[in-house]
């Protein structure tokens, strides 16, 4: 079944940059429209692969994890970075950093827990804010509430 | 030569300028290490600071620098899976396996004991070559470039250990989000779903980040800290001198990729982020288990180091003979001769000897003192990584992974960029497609499009502008190696089975005979 969904997902890639497909010159489509036609092609045979030969799952079973899990970890992660034009580096790197932190605690977090992820927290990410603004010059995102 | 050559190593035993190497190797390791932070960027914010400098000691600065910053990029690479410039990109396929092995401190001696011969190679090139492998390069026209980059993707057959169909998948898809942006040659805006921000294409390090990093911190934090586990403990730990004893018992691939690197760093435009993995695949290519690379295998990680830093003295071969910049980087540095006066050419090094020898013996003092800075502060940082809880970790690599991705534009947009990718490549994980392959076709993309449309363009005059890709001697070369590279892991495949299969019956009758 990992073949067919994988072979798809290529697939429907190809058709969202195929209907993008707008060139002004001679040559701006050559090398993007034979990769896009390769591409399919390929994703077509991922797809047949799947059909005729059934015993191959297609599925990298590797470090597999559950859905719940997943969908927690994808959470967070989009959280933290939608959030950044708003939060800033600073805060919202310490809010989401003690977030995490907290998350990946097994037993039930107790004040003393959050009050030593939040200190790691300000510790991690000041250090980083510190060294990059102050030292290497580089700005980041500040917050804008 | 010999007479500049000789007060070129005069001036660099002077103690100031042991120090100047000293500070730049360290500096250039330290922002080296840091995801998006590249040893370009470095070497740039670095210019205006020799500018109250003399020549002499402001380019060793710059050069010592650049050799650290190309070398520290292994560092993360190796532990937190984030390759800090895209020189490591390969470092990163073993590296980050080593370390999940409980065997950091081993990937991090083979990168430093790569990146010294291939830093020392380099530069006895740059120093005995220079001027015949400079007018070589200067023979590779667009067609060469284009089949060059061909050469590159042919090592998506040794990357994708599970499915060729599945690797190849993943080249093409790298292949076409390079071709996001304004095209290369012709200048059309493509595929960028009317966002303006497209317009310069996908970058490279958010793109690294997200394809490399960010599936490893939805994985820890996925698992939380019942189940992730960054590191197998159960390792036995070598001595140090037994692992620099075992790297340097690799002379071949040490070598090898050395060469490798120092050949591409000639080639105006390739660089770093080609030569590790040309050096990696070769290293796979002829290795006797080559079923071991991409799972911790030592060798990966020395062929991708010696290489990277085999490209620092390869580059300035055609910089400094020809003025044509050999990597990012080395362009910089030829701004600043430049600056002070001083022309490339031939005649460079007759007029201002001593000044070119003390800067191109500085690239080897400073590949030496990788050795002992890298030994202690590499180990140093691998024993702090290691310490730290994984609830810890993860966020920490976040928080890195973020600063990466945007320090290059100073853009939230790369940022969501990397994200987006980060997730895409953790879902392709999961029908086998890896990121490995996908990086590939993007680090390749541009150079095979640039050699294929500019080829075309410039042999339009002729009844069949392809043929100019099949009919130069150069070019023939090229496809000769392309064909071998692409074909070799199947006869290797084939091989092993064929061995396995004749060893089969020997090891039945050997058990019947001792029943």
């Amino acid at each position: 079944m990992g073949n067919i969904i994988g072979g798809f997902v290529v697939l429907i890639f190809c058709f969202i940059f195929w209907i993008q497909r707008d060139y002004t010159s001679d040559y701006g489509g050559l090398f993007p429209d034979v990769v896009m036609v390769v591409l399919a092609a390929l994703s077509v045979m991922l797809i047949a692969r799947g059909v005729l030969w059934r015993h191959e799952s297609g599925w990298d079973t590797t470090g597999r994890l559950n859905y719940r899990d997943l969908g927690r970890a994808l959470i967070l992660l989009i959280a933290w970075v939608i959030s950044l034009p708003v939060l800033g580096y600073l805060v919202g790197g310490i809010l989401f950093f003690t977030l995490v932190a907290v998350m990946m605690r097994t037993e039930r977090p107790t004040l003393k827990n959050l009050a030593l992820d939040l200190g790691v927290a300000v510790a991690v990410v000041g250090v980083f804010y510190l060294g990059f603004t102050q030292v290497l010059y580089v700005t980041l995102p500040e917050v804008s509430l | 030569m010999f007479e500049a050559l000789g007060q070129g190593l005069l001036a660099n035993l002077a103690p100031s300028m042991l120090l100047l190497v000293l500070i730049g190797t360290f500096a250039g390791m330290a922002l080296g290490a840091m995801p998006g932070l590249s040893a370009t960027m470095g070497v740039a914010l670095l210019v205006p600071f020799t500018f109250a400098m003399d020549p002499t000691p402001g380019l060793v600065l710059l050069g010592a620098f650049y050799m650290g910053a190309i070398y520290g990029g292994s560092f993360t690479a190796i532990l937190v899976n984030a390759p800090g410039t895209p020189s490591s990109i390969a470092t990163a396929l073993d590296g980050y396996p080593l370390t999940r092995q409980g065997r950091s401190e081993y990937a991090i001696v083979g990168a430093t004991m790569g990146s010294f011969v291939g830093g020392i190679i380099g530069v006895v090139a740059l120093i005995f070559l220079a001027p015949p492998l400079a007018s070589f390069s200067l023979r590779f026209g667009p067609q060469e470039y284009f089949w060059v980059a061909m050469f590159g993707l042919t090592i998506i057959a040794s990357l994708a250990s599970g499915s060729l169909l599945k690797g190849l998948i993943g080249g093409l898809i790298g292949l076409l989000i390079a071709t996001i942006g304004i095209a290369p040659v012709g200048g059309d805006v493509r595929f960028t779903f009317g966002d303006p921000m497209l317009q310069g294409g996908v970058p490279l390090v958010p793109a690294l980040i997200g394809l490399f990093t960010v599936p490893e911190v939805i994985r820890l934090i996925a698992l939380r800290t019942r189940d992730a586990q960054m590191v197998d403990d159960s390792q036995k730990k070598a001595s140090l001198f037994g692992m620099v004893k075992d790297i340097l018992g690799r002379p071949v691939n040490l070598l090898r990729s050395s060469l490798i690197g120092t050949a591409v760093g000639i080639l105006p435009g390739a660089g770093g982020s080609v030569a590790n993995l040309v050096a990696y695949n070769e290293a796979k290519r002829a290795s006797k288990h080559p079923e071991t690379f991409g799972k911790g295998e030592i060798d990966g990680v020395i062929a991708s180091e010696s290489a990277n830093n085999g490209t620092v003295g390869g580059g300035f071969i055609p910089t400094l003979t020809l003025g044509v910049p050999g990597t990012p980087p080395d362009a910089i540095i030829l701004g600043v001769l430049l600056l002070h006066g001083l022309r490339p050419g031939a005649e460079l090094f007759e007029t201002s000897g001593s000044l070119v020898y003390t800067f191109i013996l500085a690239l080897a003092v400073s590949a030496v003192m990788m050795v002992p800075v890298g030994l202690i502060a590499g180990r140093g940082l691998q024993r702090g990584v290691m310490a730290l809880p994984v609830r810890y970790l993860a966020p920490s690599i976040t928080v890195l992974s973020i600063i990466g991705a945007y320090a290059i534009r100073s853009s939230v947009f790369d940022v969501f960029i990397m994200l987006a990718l980060g997730i895409v490549a953790y879902l392709l994980q999961r029908v086998g497609i890896g990121g490995a392959a996908i990086v590939l076709g993007l680090v390749l993309g541009s150079i095979a499009e640039t050699g294929l449309v500019q080829g075309i363009l410039t042999s339009s005059g002729a009844d069949m502008p392809w043929s100019t890709f099949f009919t130069r001697p150069i070019s023939l070369i090229l496809i000769a190696m392309c064909l071998i590279s692409a074909v070799w892991p199947m006869v290797q495949k084939r091989r092993a089975r064929r061995n396995l299969t004749e060893a089969a019956p020997a090891v039945a009758a050997d058990r019947a005979e001792n029943d």
